[in-house]
């Protein structure tokens, strides 16, 4: 039977692999806010790269 | 065996679509993929029922559950959630396992991740889409694994 449980501690470990490599300490691990931390470079990105008509 | 490019579903989308001008930089090109004369799809993503407030997204219940959640849709047209969407509040922030399809008027408890390891407990009652924040989809990523595939 099929399951969509998660790995959960190979998450955890890429999360904080993924904090340590843009040089992001969030309190309590969340991976939002290595999204926060960069959030000016991403709004350029958007910007540039966001989703077209069609 | 069956492949993706026998799907006729695909085949009949796949002729239909055009490659819009790509865009460039520092070193990252993105290609549009355009696709005809849009079609009501028949469901809304999870960040426009939120919006207008006719669907939640919730602990299973006070205790809360780490690798579920519930979504509660109230509207008349079904939610599209998308595999790896980020879901933010409630007890720990989470990320989708899958891609569900939650009807119109029902419930659904949904198979997700904790991407928040050192809180647990109440910021809010219910979540919010993350504007930024997603995780690639299942074995997309070297080590996430979110199926079968890690569970034995």
């Amino acid at each position: 039977m099929k399951t969509r449980t998660a790995n959960q501690g190979a998450i955890w470990d890429d999360l904080a692999e993924t904090a340590l490599s843009f040089l992001v300490a969030s309190p309590t691990g969340a991976m939002t806010d290595v999204f926060e931390a960069h959030k000016s470079v991403l709004a350029e990105y958007q910007l540039e790269h966001g989703a077209r008509p069609g | 065996m069956d492949t993706l490019i026998n799907d006729v579903a695909v085949r009949r989308t796949a002729g239909k679509i055009s490659l819009g001008e790509p865009v460039v930089r520092d070193g990252l090109t993105i290609v549009p993929v355009l696709d005809p004369p849009a079609v009501d799809p028949g469901w809304l993503l999870l960040d426009e029922v939120l919006a207008l407030g006719s669907a939640e997204v919730s602990e299973v219940n006070e205790a809360g559950s780490v690798p579920t959640l519930t979504v509660r849709n109230e509207g008349d047209i079904a939610i599209l959630l998308l595999d790896g969407e980020e879901l933010i509040g409630a007890k720990q922030s989470r990320i989708l396992n899958t891609t569900v399809l939650v009807p119109a008027h029902q419930s659904l408890q949904i198979p997700v991740s904790c991407v928040e390891v050192g809180r647990w407990g109440y910021r809010t009652r219910s979540f919010q889409v993350s504007a930024r924040g997603s995780m690639p989809p299942c074995g997309e990523t070297r080590r996430f694994r979110c199926t079968t595939r890690c569970t034995r």
